[in-house]
């Protein structure tokens, strides 16, 4: 039985699907991944909250990151899913077209990105990776949420009580 | 003279002569002379006698003679007699009866020419219906063998009709089969869709299993990177069963995509069932139309031929009526000739009678057309 991690040097991520682009994130701020369910929206809600789903009692607040990352035409299909990730304690769900695979890759194949890369903030980007031939960016999810987004994911109790 | 006349001669005589006695007798006149004068009374009484009996003679002569020209036919004359006397009554009589003979021939001569001209009208008629009727009788003879054509092409017809119908018959039979297989074979097709439906349905169960299971193999995998050194070896069952996921994934969509296929064919076959069955309801309708209008076509000939064996009949009963007019007419012509020998008679009878008349009327023997008549 082989190790997972090779070396010290060696990441482990969860790579999904974004309008055709392969995009990872490291597996260890992924809590999860669900199917699709019906998200309910917050009447008084941020706009940058889609809404949130009941996962095992737990009220989780969802994000679009298709919508996030300037996507078009945004389609559900059986392969959307949602990623429940760790921002700074708090559960947040992430919509991606699809999960595909959990990873292993060395981080000197991580190359830093170039200045400018379509539709993605590039204070998103952690760099770019090679995987067999196609190109994996990776992000670093703690970004994607500005600081405002996150203050208020830590201040509020809405999750908590939906009504008030 | 008249009667009155001779009577009064008579009676002078007689007392001429019972005169000359008495004076004799009275004035004893000696007998010579006595003698004499009863003598030259009576001799100029027989004198006078004579001349009266003469004048009368040759009157009685002439009425006699005028009757002996009125029996040899002259009509056209007339005596003259001025007196009123017996013969003079005699004469007048012999003239009227003269004047009737003259009439009655006359108007009979008129009458021999106007039966001779429709004698000859009758012929003439006669002819030209006996040429129409048998030119009558051939264009009937033409047309019996026209109708008889016409009835067994009719004949044919209706038996080649009545073919037709009994094949008309045994193609809708096989049309009612063939759509019968038809629809037993869409009731399969649908049946086969039916699987596939069901199958559709269980691949859609193994996906959603190899999805949930994919699922659950990715966050087993999370879970393994949790647990750190501990995890190692759960991380790597995690991949195992992930590819499991996979492969039961693809295998199911590569079901999906023969079964997708198989579908598009049986789609296919559907329809082109469907269109072979309305092919085939058409073929039925057509040839159910078809029989129909064969089997009318038959009753119509069939119900036609009866009818021209009727014509058939008729047309027999006009010829037999022609051909008995043209006899009929024989008669008739025979009938118009014995009118003909009749009145030729009377004419012969009539040329007896020495009238003028015109020159042809009465020449029946030299007639063309009554010899001609007569030969006939």
């Amino acid at each position: 039985m082989e190790s997972i991690l090779k070396s010290e040097k060696d990441i482990q991520l969860i790579i999904f699907d974004i309008n055709h682009v392969e995009y990872g994130i490291s597996i260890d701020h992924v809590v999860e991944i669900v199917k699709l369910q019906p998200v309910i929206a917050l009447p008084q809600g941020p706009s940058f909250i889609k809404g949130v789903i009941n996962l095992r009692g737990k009220v989780i607040p969802i994000m679009d990151l298709r919508e996030r990352f300037n996507v078009v035409s945004i389609r559900n299909t059986r392969q959307t899913g949602i990623l429940i990730i760790d921002i700074e304690g708090k559960e947040v769900g992430l919509i991606v077209d699809r999960v595909i695979d959990v990873r292993v890759m060395a981080l000197d194949n991580i190359k830093p990105t170039l200045p400018v890369m379509d539709g993605i903030k590039m204070q998103y980007v952690k760099g770019i990776a090679k995987y067999n031939d196609k190109l994996v960016i990776i992000l670093n999810i703690q970004n994607v949420l500005s600081s405002e987004e996150k203050i208020f994911l830590q201040d509020t109790t809405i999750y908590e009580k939906p009504s008030g | 003279m008249k009667s009155h006349q001779v009577k009064l001669f008579y009676f002078f005589i007689l007392v001429f002569v019972f005169t000359s006695i008495s004076f004799t007798l009275i004035y004893k006149i000696p007998s010579p002379y006595l003698l004499i004068a009863p003598l030259g009374g009576l001799v100029l009484s027989s004198l006078f006698f004579l001349l009266f009996f003469n004048s009368y003679r040759k009157r009685i002569y002439r009425n006699l003679t005028f009757t002996l020209k009125l029996s040899q036919g002259i009509i056209d004359e007339q005596i003259y007699e001025q007196a009123e006397d017996e013969v003079g009554r005699l004469s007048d009589a012999l003239n009227e009866v003269a004047i009737h003979l003259k009439f009655v021939i006359n108007n009979f001569d008129e009458a021999i020419q106007g039966l001779l001209s429709i004698i000859e009208k009758v012929h003439r008629t006669s002819e030209t219906v006996t040429s129409e009727t048998k030119s009558q009788t051939l264009l009937l003879e033409d047309i019996l063998h026209a109708f008889e054509h016409l009835d067994r092409s009719l004949k044919d017809v209706a038996q080649k009709a009545g073919n037709m119908a009994d094949m008309a018959q045994i193609t809708r039979k096989d049309a009612y089969e063939s759509g019968n297989s038809i629809i037993e074979m869409i009731n399969e097709i649908n049946e086969i869709s039916k699987s596939t439906k069901q199958i559709v349905e269980i691949i859609d169960v193994i996906n959603d299993i190899s999805d949930q299971t994919n699922l659950l193999a990715l966050n087993a995998a999370i879970e393994a990177a949790r647990a750190g050194e501990q995890g190692k070896g759960f991380a790597i069952v995690a991949m195992e069963i992930r590819k499991l996921a996979e492969r039961s994934a693809e295998a199911a969509n590569q079901i999906g995509e023969l079964i997708q296929m198989s579908n598009k064919k049986v789609q296919k076959g559907t329809f082109l069932s469907k269109s072979a069955g309305s092919a085939v309801n058409k073929i039925f309708r057509g040839i159910n139309n078809f029989a129909d209008v064969v089997s009318k076509i038959k009753s119509i000939t069939m119900n036609d031929s009866d009818k021209s064996i009727s014509i058939l009949h008729s047309l027999e009963r006009v010829k037999e009526v022609s051909q008995n007019t043209v006899f009929q007419i024989r008669q008739l012509v025979n009938t118009a000739l014995s009118l003909s020998d009749y009145t030729k008679n009377l004419s012969v009878i009539l040329e007896k009678f020495n009238i003028k008349k015109d020159s042809s009327s009465l020449e029946l023997t030299t007639r063309p057309d009554l010899l001609e008549l007569e030969k006939k």
